[in-house]
């Protein structure tokens, strides 16, 4: 049955606030950058107004904050964090700590160029440089779906099969400063109790005999202790494990994206990956974060012209899903990859080279293309897109030579 | 109403694009808001957009709105306007603001009635006037000794365009300072409604 929802008038960073809120983590520990800032100031007012009982710890720098999350989380609780860029690469050694010590926290990511040039506006560095970081990746399209995505985090994150933290991504400025009608539950209860099911549940282990829970609790029959030494003899066999955390990861995605659906009454494709127009189309678009939007009105506009163009938005980035960016692209001609992320001395954009990758597996491959663009906010009007996408009809009727990789909407 | 055109792939009976134009801290991004807010009581579509760079008090500031009839998924920049809300003459001449005009186009500008030289620009426009300062000068809305403009060109934009009803407009103003503060804003934007004047219409909008 869908609750109660009422409409109010948010941008990307007050939605995260909002489903923050919702949530009541145990602790939120959060130093500001732009464009996140909005996020921990309207949470630091709902601490102040009453509304949560989250422990909210000001730092000294997000290097800090993620320490303070791994603290809480490691003690049994619910743990929440955002930043963007510069942030985002100070925290980097704790998030490899985070995830290895299997810690579901949860941490938004307003996306912005990392320095430098020094520049606050958006593109998807500061995200792909810590995609190998061992926490499993959302990217939204919409305040709406930033929402719904940092509750659904949550679930994700502390699902026993999974326990890994989970970044829940957006562009900054596009969607972290951009105000629309979002949709949010009328009693924080729908969230707190009967979708998350209370305060969070540490999963059991056994140890020594005993079945103990997995956090610092001094009421443990036998201790537990997060992050000791671990040499040659185990480490291997700890990163095998994370490793297949993140695989089940994935299904894990898409149930708790069923299951909160049947709550709000809103999906995002399967949860995993949202096609527009693929099923007949001889070329597709690959993309993720805001610029799917615009596309859609490029493709409308294509189609009516009678050209076959759909779009593959991936919403799940870590696990990457090969296998759906196989099935969902087997039987095109050409297909575009559009990546906001820098591409320093690599074949393409990280979402170039892991589309490509997963489809050199099919037995008949399409031509794989690359653009970046939109590096530190540049902008991305429907008329570029266009440019674009008549490029890839070219290659697929044989006009256009194919390329690796083109840069679009720079001056060069 | 206004139809984008078929470049940009929207078929909507309704769709406009509004820049704001004000120097920081006079609350153009706060009016844009507002706005949306007021639109979204009607059941009507719109984004309130903002994008810093090196922003400080006195120097200009954009904002922005999308409005439609229907959900608006386009995340790019607001390069041209079917509306330009311009907190004060001098920033005509000190921004490039007339030239991200639409062919038709409704401007919108505080001013104590001095002329305003923007014929050679443009082609086809409304021009709506109101004088915002004085209004707030006369309820004593200051903010750190700024008369506080924005809620009044809320006010002028709906008598300037005929929507969203000054009613929601005040509905919003009071749920976002419901205080004496809020009453006062709700009596400028009330004032600005009545006192817009359209001194030139030399544009035919259907």
């Amino acid at each position: 049955m869908v609750e109660e929802q009422e409409e109010r008038l948010l941008n990307g960073d007050e939605a995260t606030a909002w489903a923050a809120y919702h949530v009541e983590p145990d602790v939120v520990a959060a130093y500001p950058i732009t464009p996140q800032t909005i996020i921990v100031e309207r949470f630091s007012e709902f601490v102040a107004d009453g509304l949560v009982r989250t422990e909210f710890v000001s730092v000294e720098s997000e290097h800090s904050a993620m320490s303070a999350c791994v603290g809480a989380a490691a003690a049994g609780g619910r743990a929440f964090t955002a930043t963007a860029a510069n942030g985002l690469q100070l925290m980097n050694e704790i998030l490899y700590i985070a995830s290895s010590l299997r810690l579901p926290i949860v941490m938004a990511v307003a996306n912005r160029a990392v320095s430098g040039p020094i520049n606050i506006h958006c593109d998807h560095t500061d995200a792909m440089n810590v995609r190998d970081a061992g926490w499993v990746m959302l990217f939204c399209e919409d305040a709406q779906e930033v929402y719904d995505t940092v509750i659904q985090a949550f679930k994700i994150a502390e699902n026993p099969n999974v326990l890994l933290p989970v970044i829940v991504s957006f562009d900054g400025f596009l969607i972290s400063h951009t105000a629309q009608k979002v949709k949010v539950f009328k009693d924080p209860s729908v969230v707190r109790e009967k979708f998350l099911g209370g305060p969070r549940k540490p999963a059991k282990i056994k140890l020594m005999g005993q079945e103990v829970e997995l956090s610092l609790n001094p009421k443990n029959p036998v201790p537990v202790t997060f992050g000791p030494l671990d040499l040659y003899d185990y480490y291997f066999e700890h990163k095998r494990q994370q490793s297949l955390a993140m695989q089940n990861a994935y299904n894990v995605v898409k149930e708790v994206h069923e299951e909160y659906a049947r709550l709000s009454g809103r999906r995002y494709g399967d949860g995993v990956t949202v096609p527009y127009k693929l099923d007949d189309a001889e070329i597709a678009v690959v993309a993720m974060g805001s610029a799917p939007g615009t596309m859609r009105y490029v493709i409308d506009e294509m189609r009516e012209e009678g050209i076959k163009i759909g779009l593959l938005r991936l919403r799940l980035f870590r696990p990457f899903p090969y296998r759906d960016i196989m099935e969902k692209l087997k039987h095109v001609k050409v297909v575009g990859v559009f990546d906001r992320a820098q591409d320093q001395g690599m074949m393409g954009g990280p979402l170039f080279i892991e589309t490509r990758a997963a489809l050199y597996e099919l037995e008949s491959r399409p031509k794989v293309v690359n653009y970046v663009f939109g590096l530190g906010g540049r902008d991305t009007p429907p008329e570029m897109f266009r440019e674009a996408f008549d490029e890839l009809v070219g290659i697929s009727k044989g006009t256009v030579k194919p390329f690796i990789r083109k840069y679009l909407g720079v001056r060069e | 109403m206004y139809s984008r055109n078929k470049n940009s792939g929207v078929v909507s009976t309704m769709y406009y694009e509004v820049i704001w134009v004000g120097r920081g801290g006079q609350g153009a991004v706060t009016a844009s808001r507002i706005l949306a807010k007021a639109l979204n009581k009607e059941n009507i579509w719109a984004q309130a957009i903002v994008f810093f760079g090196a922003e400080r008090r006195g120097a200009p500031v954009y904002a922005y709105n999308r409005i439609s009839d229907q959900a608006i998924k386009y995340h790019h920049f607001v390069t041209k306007a079917d509306v330009i809300v311009i907190f004060e003459p001098s920033l005509i001449g000190l921004t490039n603001v007339l030239d991200r005009a639409r062919e038709k186009v409704t401007i919108i500008l505080n001013s104590a009635g001095k002329s305003i030289e923007i014929d050679g620009k443009l082609k086809e426009y409304q021009l709506a006037v109101v004088d915002a300062t004085s209004i707030a000068l006369q309820l004593n809305l200051r903010v750190a000794g700024i008369p506080v403009i924005n809620t009044a060109m809320v006010g002028a934009f709906a008598k300037a365009l005929g929507f969203p009803s000054i009613k929601s407009i005040k509905e919003v103003i009071n749920e976002v300072w419901p205080s004496k503060i809020g009453e006062l804003n709700a009596e400028a934007a009330e004032k600005a409604y009545q006192e817009t004047k359209i001194i030139k219409s030399s544009m035919v909008r259907e």
